[in-house]
């Protein structure tokens, strides 16, 4: 893992992870399905949609969330997102250098139509595949 | 409750239109059962199982950051689904939580997304995408 702070820009090789709550059904296994709300900005996105970088942890430490419930990870290349137009930033935060965002998807701008086409291209033409459940067992 | 000519007849016709067409897809690729006894079926199951289940155990949708439906946001969408099912339109596909204390309903067909969105505040809304374009969003207030 990089010992950097996290402030350095997101070259286009960069793989970024999507963390999502099994519990939610927005990733249908069975199908391989993943729905669009699985890219929808929450309370907490206020400054933008959440990601992390794959290249300061590991899937299954992105993964970590509530004990006793299991997520999925949904794989995004940067540069994807960059020729589709989503602009996707370095946003650190104490303890989690890898965290980063796109700030136009935040709760606030949920309902635009930017941010709504953006989840449909999100789930369904750029995530490169879903990796999961983490943890395999509860 | 029901679908009446109060509501905003642009988005209702817009609504009948789809789902009537899905509805006949789904005959199609379902064969025997009527498409209406069908849809009956499945929108007897959106509220007897998932939401009824729903609203019984909201904490089975509580996880990290996610603000699961309360049992009023479940209760309305219970309303919601029936006053759709005793309109005769056919079933969602997908019935899930918004992360925002919301429900969403959908149905997809050729490229056509059909969405109701019953948010935390009581509001609903109707979308329409097409091959990922919102070509259709309007609130509905009179169901």
């Amino acid at each position: 893992m990089p010992d950097g702070d996290g402030s350095e820009p997101i070259t286009g090789d960069e793989l970024l992870y999507r963390r999502i709550p099994a519990s939610q059904g927005w990733y249908d296994p069975q199908f391989s399905k993943l729905n669009r709300l699985a890219f929808n900005p929450i309370k907490f996105d206020t400054t933008g949609l959440s990601l992390a970088r794959g290249k300061y942890k590991s899937a299954e430490l992105i993964a970590v969330g509530q004990p006793g419930k299991q997520y999925y990870l949904a794989e995004l290349r940067a540069q994807d997102l960059y020729d589709n137009g989503i602009n996707v930033v370095p946003n650190p935060l104490p303890g989690d250098p890898g965290h980063a965002e796109i700030p136009s998807m935040t709760y606030e701008s949920r309902k635009s139509t930017e941010v709504l086409e953006a989840q449909i291209l999100l789930a369904e033409k750029l995530t490169l595949r879903v990796l999961g459940p983490f943890p395999e067992h509860v | 409750m029901s679908l009446d000519t109060e509501r905003d007849s642009a988005t209702q016709t817009r609504i009948r239109q789809w789902v009537e067409t899905t509805a006949s897809d789904d005959l199609t690729i379902t064969g025997e059962i009527p498409d209406k006894e069908l849809s009956v079926r499945g929108w007897n199951e959106v509220i007897n199982y998932t939401l009824i289940e729903w609203g019984k155990s909201p904490e089975s949708l509580d996880d990290d950051g996610i603000e699961p439906p309360n049992r009023q946001t479940v209760r309305r969408a219970c309303d919601i689904a029936i006053a759709l099912r005793d309109s005769g339109l056919p079933c969602p596909e997908r019935v899930l939580p918004n992360g925002n204390g919301g429900i969403v309903f959908e149905k997809e067909a050729g490229g056509r997304l059909c969405v109701f969105e019953i948010e935390s505040d009581g509001l609903i809304e109707y979308r329409e995408f097409l091959n990922g374009r919102l070509v259709h969003q309007s609130p509905i207030d009179k169901l």
